[in-house]
């Protein structure tokens, strides 16, 4: 079976002014990083703040232009201008956003909201198009008592439900969630967890799912790519990365989250320093200021993302020093 | 640049949430009391109650974690407390800080005690900074005021406090201003500004939910390495039950303006009563164990104004009914220092 999505040494720079006397630098947001998603399945990407995490879920559905590298969906390159054909692929690959306030009209009832996409493809008559809406909005949960409401008039798990709907109506095969669920409260968190399973099951829906919550990351995902500054760090499936963390930072990401009640059985590992600023990336691995276990090495090379076993890729020294070691 | 990696183990604090040191600071006066606090906000038309009687009393140095979802009051009640709550706001009932009554203060009565008795951290630490002055300007006005240190004493003293929080190089950040640092060395100064007052109690409301995750772990190592040092009590407001457990001896559960449940933080997160508190643990993904479809709790949590009779959370409960109802559940003790305010009460 051929990918949905195909990503391949996709880099997406910024040129940044510093100040009026000096020259521009260049950001580098996301720096070169592939992957394919198949129809029906769930890949998390997670990280720190500008580790390009959106970045990449705006590179995907070409709303950025690449500086290089390509996205295929559907075997088809997304065009990197806003095209005819553009619009054609957008139809199939749509988005949620992290707010949902913002992400609504607020003058116009849901319900239109719901529907516009039909409208915007051309899509059956007025009648046609809100019985299609209403739908599906039952089907996210949504009571009709709430169609006619506003955005100010609903809460922030029944606005999510609308963009979801909003976003699902024209059937899409890719759906982007950019942090869907981050800015609800705890118990609302978990109703909107289960309507994306239960939609991906039902309509067969691949998700592009981003997130900086490692446990709801694993959740949903059935694969999971950990970001570093624009680069992908280590790459497998939920229950290795999050049980058998390969690369130092994931260990350290891994590591930081507390859980309720449960005292982990390793001693903490707690970073020190902050991410450094995507203007001046560190030479070598990227990681390598904050890396416990940085080596004279880490500093010259940047590690490639080698396979380690198990369906797993991780991009660091340690690991291809180990296997080099083992091999001798 | 340096990489260290501290190996601490389990947060010591954490540990010391066992009964030993319950019972050594039991006999105790509490530092705060609060009895029956409410709170209402004028809309225009009417008083909107948002706080419906809160009972609370924390000990030097507790560190009592409060869990809730927005709007349940978690950070009202600690803003009415220290009077930030503006002429919008009435507020009944009454808060004794060391036996002292202080609800009847008002305005400038009330800054003797903000920062130098209570000091409270916010959310976003970039937000709750000033802008225009260097942190250093910030940091030597707090010490000014609160211990009316001045010239080379209040910049020795500054630059410990920074030390003190773990900020490299602390005297080439005196003159930084928050825009040049990152939100984690931000919420830093604003720990390092909280402790200038040499406080008996430091109230962090949500002083991790803006950073990342490897941020939000150092901040929270920080804090019970402050509170550990320097015996102060501590109310850490947090959505994150994760967070919550980590830091606390004690854990609030609060819903629609009322406290539902309290108890050792062990004792909560291993035998939660309440089925609103029971229903937060269940909504919440885990990073081990077998991945199992999450229990959601149904509905949302009700507005302000428009409250269901009888206990707030029954239109959400699965085990509710007409009795609950009829009245506000009362508080009842289920286990030793372990209460609950639900009729229906679950065994475990």
């Amino acid at each position: 079976m051929t990918d949905l999505l195909k990503v391949r040494d996709l880099a997406c720079q910024y040129v940044v002014p510093v100040s009026v006397w000096r020259k521009p630098v260049t950001l580098r947001a996301v720096d070169g990083i592939s992957f394919d998603l198949a129809s029906g399945k769930t890949l998390g990407l997670v990280g720190e703040s500008g580790c390009g995490k959106s970045t990449t879920a705006r590179l995907v559905l070409g709303l950025l232009s690449p500086t290089s590298g390509s996205v295929h969906f559907e075997g088809e390159p997304v065009p990197a201008r806003r095209n005819v054909r553009w619009r054609e692929l957008r139809r199939r690959m749509q988005m949620v956003y992290q707010d949902p306030l913002s992400a609504l009209d607020r003058r116009l009832p849901v319900i239109d909201q719901v529907a516009e996409p039909l409208l915007v493809f051309s899509q059956g008559d007025a009648t046609e198009r809100r019985e299609k809406a209403a739908e599906l909005m039952v089907s996210v949960g949504l009571t009709p008592n709430l169609f006619d409401r506003y955005p100010h008039e609903l809460s922030g798990g029944q606005r999510q439900r609308v963009v979801l709907a909003r976003a699902i109506i024209m059937r899409p095969s890719l759906l982007v969630c950019d942090e869907p669920i981050s800015a609800l409260d705890v118990s609302i968190q978990a109703q909107v967890i289960n309507l994306l399973q239960d939609v991906q099951e039902r309509s067969g829906m691949a998700f592009l799912f981003i997130s900086h919550d490692l446990k709801v990351v694993r959740q949903i995902s059935d694969e999971v790519a950990v970001m570093y500054l624009g680069r992908i760090v280590e790459q497998g499936s939920p229950e290795e990365i999050f049980q058998r963390p390969a690369h130092p930072y994931t260990q350290a990401l891994v590591s930081a989250i507390a859980s309720p009640g449960l005292r982990p059985s390793r001693p903490r590992m707690v970073l020190e320093g902050d991410p450094p600023n995507p203007i001046q990336v560190p030479s070598g691995c990227a990681f390598h200021p904050r890396c416990p276990a940085a080596m004279p090495l880490c500093q010259q090379q940047r590690p490639v993302l080698v396979d380690i076993g198990a369906g797993r890729t991780a991009a660091c020294h340690l690991l291809t020093r180990q296997t080099s070691d083992n091999a001798c | 640049m340096s990489a260290v990696l501290s190996q601490a183990s389990w947060s010591p604090l954490a540990t010391a949430s066992s009964a030993p040191v319950l019972e050594l600071v039991a006999d105790n006066k509490p530092l705060i009391s609060i009895r029956g606090l409410t709170v209402a906000f004028d809309n225009g038309l009417t008083h909107v109650p948002v706080l419906h009687g809160v009972d609370m009393d924390i000990r030097r140095g507790e560190a009592v974690g409060i869990v809730g979802e927005s709007g349940c009051g978690k950070s009202v009640t600690w803003l009415a407390v220290l009077g930030l709550l503006g002429s919008k706001a009435r507020i009944g009932g009454s808060v004794h800080l060391d036996q002292k009554p202080i609800h009847q203060l008002t305005g400038d009565q009330l800054a003797p005690v903000r920062g130098k008795r209570i000091a409270m951290i916010f959310q976003d630490p970039a937000s709750a900074l000033n802008p225009v002055h260097s942190i250093g300007k910030q940091l030597l006005e707090a010490l000014q005021l609160h211990r009316g240190l001045r010239g080379q004493a209040a910049r020795a003293e500054a630059l410990r406090l920074l030390d003190r929080v773990h900020i490299p190089n602390p005297l080439q950040r005196l003159s930084a201003y928050p825009h040049e640092l990152s939100g984690g060395t931000n919420q830093r100064v604003m720990i390092a500004m909280a402790l200038a007052g040499e406080p008996d109690m430091l109230v962090a409301d949500e002083p991790t939910t803006a950073l990342d995750a490897t941020i939000q772990a150092q901040i929270l190592q920080l804090l019970a390495e402050i509170r550990r040092d320097s015996q102060m009590a501590m109310a850490l407001i947090s959505h994150d039950l994760g967070a919550i457990s980590e830091v606390s001896d004690r854990v609030l559960v609060m819903y629609a303006g009322r406290i539902v449940e309290q108890s050792s933080a062990h004792q909560l997160f291993g035998h939660a009563r309440h089925p609103y508190t029971r229903g937060l643990l269940a909504a919440m993904p885990d990073l081990t164990g077998p991945r199992r479809r999450l229990v959601a709790i149904p509905g949302s949590v009700p507005e302000p104004g428009r409250l269901p009779s009888g206990c707030s959370f029954r239109t959400r409960c699965a085990q509710a009914d007409e009795r609950c109802a009829a009245a506000v559940p009362a508080e009842r003790e289920v286990a030793l220092s372990h209460h609950v305010s639900c009729l229906q009460t679950v065994s475990t």
